[in-house]
């Protein structure tokens, strides 16, 4: 009876752990669709969907205009998104 | 509306930012028009992820799990046989860790199993067992970052973070880590990392000149918040630098202006 249990539980754990793979492998999938940005492109996604900052914020920090802000971002959101689905 | 138009509109309308009206502009269109659907398909999966990852790392599962296994091997200490650590050492490589292959985590156990079985080492089983974790965890962290993503570079930061005391070896990675890392997140999880240690004086040192060569906005109020916290006045001259330096953003001149106060 025993021995059963303890089959179960492997099978789980491989289960979960193939899981938890499969999760790793599409984050690391969508850092490097990230990193095949420029260093702008990056530093507008992290700010914007990451950090959370309006594009008013961001136009304070970076010193460009909201409109170019709005512009650049979907123009960087969509070029991510053709890099995404080509590697998952 | 054309599609340029709702294509620009898409992250708003998932996010639901969108007026009623409009709103109902992107759905018909959405409706009506197979490309615009499959951009927007797939503009919702890549939120989607993008937020999941934006938790912290590792996954909380991931860490409960983990922390169950290393309970479950303290339970088992009663009967250490070299068959039942091997195969608590192996689970716990395999589940959630994946990169190290099963030939590498053999070589890895062997040279836990030499370095542990030492003749005559009094100490307590328990204490062993976590000695070997940590062991393990040092190893696998030092492979880590020669890993590509960054993803994998904030694990092996947060990893070393839970050393009370990494050695000398592990705190120069970090430092390398915040001078050099192309990307600001692992940079900046470095720096946090470093400020746990500050006791020690190239965590410090490294930290300290960091307020200098970081030129980026919210490295720069990160390591601000870092020396108010540890109450560090030699920071000081770094944050009058950054005053008087014309590059330097507005909200970061008065934050180091609020960090000058707060530690003068």
């Amino acid at each position: 009876m025993q021995d059963m249990e303890l089959d179960e539980n492997i099978f789980k754990d491989g289960r979960d752990a193939y899981e938890e793979m499969e999760k790793q492998e599409k984050y690391k999938a969508l850092r490097e669709a990230i990193a095949q940005l420029n260093a702008e492109q990056q530093e507008l996604i992290e700010l914007s969907r990451f950090q959370g900052l309006k594009y008013e914020e961001i136009s304070e920090i970076t010193g460009n205009s909201v409109g170019a802000i709005k512009v650049k971002f979907h123009r960087t959101m969509n070029k991510l998104r053709e890099h995404y689905f080509e590697l998952v | 509306m054309d599609c340029i138009k709702i294509n620009n509109l898409l992250i708003d309308y998932i996010d639901n930012n969108l007026n009623i009206a409009l709103s109902k502009r992107v759905k018909e269109h959405i409706d009506s028009c197979e490309s615009c659907k499959a951009d927007f398909n797939q503009m919702v999966i890549l939120l989607k992820d993008m937020d999941s990852i934006n938790d912290k790392f590792p996954s909380p599962e991931m860490k409960e799990k983990f922390m169950a296994m290393l309970e479950e091997e303290k339970r088992n200490q009663k009967v250490v046989e070299m068959d039942s650590r091997e195969k608590g050492f192996v689970s716990l490589i395999s589940s959630g860790w994946g990169q190290v292959g099963i030939g590498a985590a053999v070589l890895i156990i062997g040279f836990l199993m030499g370095f542990v079985f030492r003749p005559g080492s009094g100490s307590n089983s328990v204490q062993m067992l976590e000695n070997e974790i940590n062991l393990m965890k040092q190893i696998m962290m030092l492979s880590k970052f020669e890993g590509s993503s960054a993803s994998e570079r904030i694990q092996a930061v947060s990893f070393i973070q839970e050393q009370s005391e990494p050695d000398n070896e592990l705190v120069e990675a970090l430092i390398h880590t915040l001078d050099n890392d192309k990307n600001m997140n692992v940079r900046m999880a470095a720096a946090s990392a470093l400020s746990k240690y500050y006791s020690n004086p190239l965590a410090k040192e490294a930290l300290v000149n960091a307020l200098n060569k970081q030129k980026d906005p919210l490295m720069q109020i990160t390591l601000i918040n870092l020396f108010v916290e540890l109450h560090d006045k030699t920071a000081v001259d770094g944050m009058r630098r950054i005053i008087i330096d014309q590059n330097s953003h507005d909200v970061v001149k008065s934050q180091a202006q609020k960090g000058i106060r707060a530690l003068i």
